[in-house]
């Protein structure tokens, strides 16, 4: 019995599980034998042809641990981009000066994928008390496109530094020992969850305040070359002076969140250096989580910061544009935007296609989970007010119960 | 508390799973590369689109039952062809070699070095015009694969590779040798 072709060619090519017994039949076997020299030398023509690929010496691979470091920094890269703030990442001590932005309007949402008009658009607001929580998915692919790495992202960047200054220096955080001490620093009745007896790492940071000097023409401009020409900004907004003041925050870590107290002090040192500016680091819950991090659960609460803005700016107005820069048509924006009462809502952006929300009951009051679904650093964020205070809970992994269990168990 | 032993036990915990990724980084990525370098031509693209095909394959890995390099080979091809085909789309009918050098101002190549070129150009333009199927095995092959890892990446029985390269060669030679074959196609 002859060789089929199969089998010569794995042969030819050393893939053969019996190459003895092929090369005895070959011996012996003339067809075969011809048939196989054939293949052979067809074999060799293409595999000198194909060898005018292969790398010149000048042209190999790097090293590949050099490869993976890029790899790794191109990987960082690409999951900053998709990122988006969980609530657990705004409460993150260096996002606190971005927070309040966020804490004020829908216009927020631009904040969220889009950082530095985040600051902005957050603080163009008259008095503002956080009284309830609403989620509003958004379309941010249009923003994404438009981060810090830019050049228009830069010129924003810039805007914001040159019209922005701290005003009261927030001081450094404190870490103090139990809950009398914290409710001491804070001036608020902390609370903390009795479903965790585990002793939480507590932190106090004071109160900070910024002021916010708006440039119309210059935002105008920028938001021209972000392709938003449609959107005008109103005269009311040239030289409104924006304040801003975050009250104390108390920051509880519960597991083995190794890095919290370090952020926080960077990211003091942070707010200090460049003003409002927050940067795309990844706060204590969030980025990849190390091997230590991922039973870490944090807790913050806070009275709502507050916002004083000339009374003459028209808050409905710039909350539609807010909303029309996430990708609403004007007509959405519009109709959404009466339905919102802008001086007391905390509107939270999630995308539409990265997150989900639901609300839940907890702490005898609705709050809001979101969940973000990704596959390797899945994550929740828990938000909820009750009596005046603001609560969020962020954590890692896809089972939210054990912040549901510490919302439902403070005292 | 349960708190810790819910999250340690979600499926691949990040640090695990960011060793077991460097593994396969190393052990892959010289191939990749290899592979790409061939049908792009160009160190820096070959080295970009390796890149890529990892990135692509750490946010959307194959499920528990897939084969890892398989996966990786097909996406890494697919990126090749992709580029191979578009940059001879961007020439046009342009000489791919004399073009290039003419474009980046180089001086006149010494005969060797453009004859060299205008072959690598033409066994490209080959690979671009066969069935993706043939030209996947010939340059995996060419570049080391074993039949069992070209049939991951190809979806195909390890025991039908040997009949199946047989074919593409054929292929590669009717359209590389003759039919008018032109080189700067």
């Amino acid at each position: 019995m002859h060789l089929n072709d199969e089998a010569l060619r794995a042969y030819l090519d050393g893939q053969l599980a019996d190459p003895v017994g092929a090369a005895a039949h070959l011996a012996a076997c003339t067809q075969c034998r011809g048939q196989f020299e054939s293949m052979q030398a067809r074999a060799r023509r293409i595999s000198a042809l194909l060898a005018a690929l292969d790398p010149a010496a000048a042209d190999v691979a790097r090293p590949v641990q050099q490869a993976f470091s890029q790899f790794t920094a191109r990987r960082r890269d690409a999951e900053r981009k998709e990122q988006f703030p969980m609530l657990g990442r705004l409460f993150a001590p260096r996002m606190r000066p971005l927070w309040i932005g966020l804490s004020v309007v829908v216009v927020l949402a631009v904040a969220l994928s889009f950082q530095p008009v985040r600051v902005w658009a957050g603080n163009l607001l008259q008095a503002f008390r956080v009284q309830q929580v609403v989620v509003l998915p958004v379309d941010n692919t249009r923003l994404s496109a438009l981060g810090n790495d830019t050049v228009l992202g830069k010129q924003i960047s810039q805007l914001m530094s040159d019209s922005s200054r701290v005003t009261r220096d927030p001081g450094k955080p404190r870490e103090v020992p139990d809950k009398a001490a914290a409710t001491q620093a804070a001036g608020f009745d902390v609370r903390l969850p009795s479903s965790r007896s585990d002793a939480p790492q507590l932190t106090v940071q004071g109160a900070g305040e910024f002021e916010f000097t708006a440039n119309r023409t210059r935002a105008q401009d920028l938001l021209d070359q972000a392709g938003f020409k449609d959107v005008k900004l109103p005269a009311s907004l040239d030289g409104a002076l924006i304040q801003v003041e975050i009250p104390p925050t108390v920051t509880a870590g519960y597991g083995r969140c190794p890095k919290l107290l370090e952020q926080v002090a960077e990211a003091k040192q942070q707010m200090l250096e460049k003003g409002v500016q927050g940067h795309d680091s990844p706060g204590p819950v969030t980025g990849s989580p190390g091997r230590t991090m991922r039973d870490c659960i944090i807790l913050s609460q806070l009275t709502s910061p507050s916002v004083s803005a000339p009374p003459d700016l028209d808050l409905q107005q710039l909350a539609e544009i807010g909303l029309q820069i996430t990708g609403m048509t004007a007509e959405q924006a519009h109709s959404y935007s009466q339905a919102v009462d802008w001086t007391s809502t905390l509107v939270v952006p999630i995308p539409r296609n990265g997150a989900s929300y639901e609300e839940v009951q907890v702490d005898g009051v609705t709050g809001s989970l979101i969940q973000r679904p990704r596959d390797d650093a899945p994550q929740y964020a828990l938000v909820w007010i009750k009596d005046g205070i603001i609560y969020a809970i962020g954590g890692l992994g896809t089972d939210p119960s054990p912040a549901l269990a510490m919302a439902d168990s403070m005292q | 508390m349960t708190v810790t032993t819910q999250q340690a036990g979600a499926i691949n915990p990040p640090a695990q799973r960011e060793a077991e990724f460097e593994a396969v980084f190393l052990q892959h990525y010289q191939r990749v590369f290899g592979v790409l370098y061939r049908l792009t031509g160009d160190r820096a693209e070959a080295e970009d689109l390796a890149l890529e095909a990892f990135l692509k394959l750490w946010q959307d890995p194959p499920g528990r039952e897939g084969n890892l390099g398989g996966w990786l080979y097909r996406v890494a091809t697919r990126l090749g062809f992709n580029a191979l085909r578009s940059g001879q789309r961007r020439r046009g009918y342009e000489s791919a070699a004399g073009r290039d050098a003419w474009d980046q101002g180089e001086p006149p190549d010494p005969p060797r070095e453009a004859e060299r070129r205008d072959e690598r150009a033409a066994v490209r333009a080959t690979l671009g015009i066969l069935a993706e199927r043939d030209a996947q095995l010939l340059i995996l092959r060419h570049s080391g694969l074993s039949y069992r890892e070209i049939a991951a990446t190809l979806g195909v029985s390890p025991g039908s590779i040997g009949t199946l390269l047989t074919r593409a060669e054929r292929a590669f030679e009717r359209a590389h040798g003759g039919g008018g074959f032109d080189a700067s196609e």
